[in-house]
């Protein structure tokens, strides 16, 4: 039997081809629904929202994206910080790891206002609410990622007479790498939403401001505007990890898959 | 024979005779009335849908006054009332056709509708502003030029967020003048009681019995510095408005009767009438009966003092719309009747209502 020609832009399409389709689906369905513009605008205007005030969104989106950054950086460094003293003791594991799983139970968005109170409604706040949100898928895929070990591998470093620091720099630390980005890609999304919570509860600028100040102007383009700033904005921040991820393990298994 | 246990007609073989149990002819009757809906739909109530702006308050109290009178059985009001988040969440509901009516500041009603989205005021009832900045009792400070240099704790969600620049620029206050802090909902008075703001912009009456306790404060209205941005009403979406008319209508009417009979001196059972149905709020019933006494002077405007509760004025719509189109929330060349209507309101049932006699 012959096999069908599907051309190869069909059968893989590019992302941008994916997000052209749907932008032009959602402009037709406008067109032919007509849902009323406060509910649900078409693209057009929405671009046309973006083109009047490019500005005013890039400030926004610094103050958004620079929180974010800060925030996941915060929860990466202590997050790993924390997930190595639960693997090297039973007094951590048992205090430390117990205790953020029940943090991680809690409705943390609820937490927002009373952050706003103990800590300002600066930046910290924002910060905070991000590291809070992050912390935990760090944390998890850390300890997995240093716990899945080999134990041959191990004893063979020790019966080289490897110290504890180079036994976790040399063995440890790059088996636990593949996890700790896993980890890490699912935080950096993480951290956006923390980000946007606190400016939901409390700010001066970034994009969930942006959002909170047009919906209380009735300006759904605006609004429109906003929400898919930030879609490109987490779509960055999570594709900047995959290429740093590239780059720092290309032996990984995964990273093999990827190149073929 | 029938025996007791029949719930039906039993046709009796030994002599071909019907007999049939007295449950089975009242089964029978129900059905049959219910299987014509001309004679169900003379007795059934007119099903209403309604969305308040916040939790319980006094605000709250002509509701529950009237529920527990049963004047909105009365009228043939079968309501639905569901507590809100904000006035603008209100009004967007509306708007969307997910609720039939809305109690709201009409404040975010005036930008919604500049901008072209169906919804009427049917009802006014604080129509007199009622924002105002809380300033420390011991401050001193009486007009916005004495805000120079301070942190303002507002929400740009709320009614106020579109007109603060506006309003501060308005009476020679520059924006760089001032720290303005924008803080959602409910969590902005912590901000201004732990004193990390030195002014909170709010609804006077509504936040004034929390502020006695928490942060002594005395207060600069806004209406009192040449923005006048109507307070309370109601509103329904013009298409909705058009299909429920005669509910709508005894709705409303009912609600400006019950505010009447609170009005005269039964703030006490005004907010006991909230507190019954809704215990474990944010305010005592003492705090609404006290919400209630403070919001009763912005009932009425210069425009409004001889009017009925609920009845709006043109001349009030004009100066906001004038306010609205400097501020440029609603663009210019609107009118006053795009925004308001005073149909709904039925002098009749608001009288019977009001001295209690309905």
């Amino acid at each position: 039997m012959r096999k069908l020609d599907v051309p190869s832009w069909l059968r893989e399409p590019p992302s941008w081809l994916v997000l052209t389709s749907l932008l032009v689906l959602w402009q037709v369905a406008t067109w032919v629904f007509k849902p009323a513009p406060f509910l649900l605008p078409d693209p057009i205007s929405v671009g046309r929202a973006l083109i009047a005030n490019p500005t005013m969104y890039l400030v926004n989106a610094y103050y958004t994206t620079a929180n974010t950054l800060i925030g996941f950086g915060l929860s990466v460094i202590i997050g790993f910080g924390l997930a190595l003293g639960i693997v090297y003791s039973r007094f951590l594991e048992s205090t430390v790891y117990t205790t953020l799983v029940a943090i991680n139970s809690m409705p943390k968005v609820a937490l927002a206002p009373l952050f706003v109170v103990w800590m300002g409604t600066g930046n910290t706040s924002k910060i905070a609410m991000a590291f809070l949100i992050a912390i935990f898928a760090i944390v998890i895929d850390a300890v997995l990622g240093l716990r899945t070990l080999d134990t041959e591998i191990v004893d063979l470093g020790r019966s080289m007479r490897g110290s504890p620091l180079k036994l976790l720099w040399k063995i440890r630390l790059p088996n636990a790498l593949p996890s700790l980005f896993a980890g890490m890609k699912v935080a950096i999304g993480l951290s956006l939403v923390g980000v946007l919570v606190g400016e939901f509860v409390s700010a001066q600028h970034g994009l969930g401001y942006v959002i909170m100040a047009a919906q209380g102007a009735f300006d759904t383009p605006r609004v429109f505007v906003a929400i898919l700033l930030l879609s490109v904005l987490g779509t960055l921040l999570f594709k900047s990890l995959e290429f740093i991820e590239r780059r720092v393990i290309p032996w990984h298994v995964s990273q093999r898959a990827v190149s073929h | 024979m029938s025996s007791g246990k029949d719930f039906g007609a039993t046709r009796q073989p030994s002599t071909s005779r019907v007999t049939i149990s007295r449950r089975a002819v009242l089964a029978g009757t129900a059905a049959t009335t219910l299987s014509m809906p001309w004679v169900t739909k003379a007795h059934a109530a007119d099903k209403l849908t309604l969305r308040l702006d916040f939790t319980a308050s006094g605000l709250h109290a002509p509701f529950y006054v009237a529920m527990q009178k049963g004047w909105f059985e009365k009228a043939g009001i079968d309501l639905y009332m569901e507590d809100g988040n904000g006035s603008n969440a209100t009004v967007q509901l509306i708007a969307a056709g997910s609720f039939d009516v809305g109690l709201h500041s009409l404040g975010p009603l005036g930008v919604a509708r500049g901008k072209g989205i169906p919804v009427v005021s049917v009802a006014g009832f604080v129509r007199k502003g009622e924002l105002g900045f809380f300033v420390p009792q011991e401050s001193g400070w009486k007009t916005p030029k004495d805000l120079i240099g301070k942190k303002i704790v507002y929400s740009v969600t709320s009614q106020e967020g579109p007109f603060v620049r506006y309003f501060l620029q308005k009476n020679g206050v520059a924006e760089n003048q001032v720290e303005l802090i924008n803080v959602d909902g409910a969590a902005r008075y912590p901000v201004y009681f732990t004193k990390q703001a030195d002014s909170l912009l709010t609804t006077v009456p509504g936040v004034m019995p929390i502020a006695a306790v928490r942060r002594p404060s005395s207060t600069i209205l806004l209406a009192d510095f040449g923005l006048n941005l109507p307070g309370l009403g109601m509103s329904a979406r013009s298409d909705t408005l058009e299909k429920k008319k005669d509910a709508i209508r005894r709705l409303v009417s009912v609600v400006c009767g019950a505010w009447t009979y609170v009005l005269d001196g039964r703030d006490q059972e005004g907010g006991a009438a909230v507190f019954a149905k809704k215990p474990g709020g944010a305010f005592t019933a003492e705090m609404m009966a006290e919400q209630i006494r403070l919001f009763k002077p912005f009932f009425y405007t210069e425009a409004t003092k001889s009017s009925p509760i609920g009845i709006q004025s043109e001349v009030d719509w004009k100066t906001t719309i004038q306010a609205m189109e400097e501020a440029q929330v609603v663009p210019a060349g609107t009118k006053p009747t795009d925004y308001f209507t005073n149909d709904c309101i039925d002098k009749t049932i608001v009288d019977k209502i009001a001295s209690n006699t309905y």
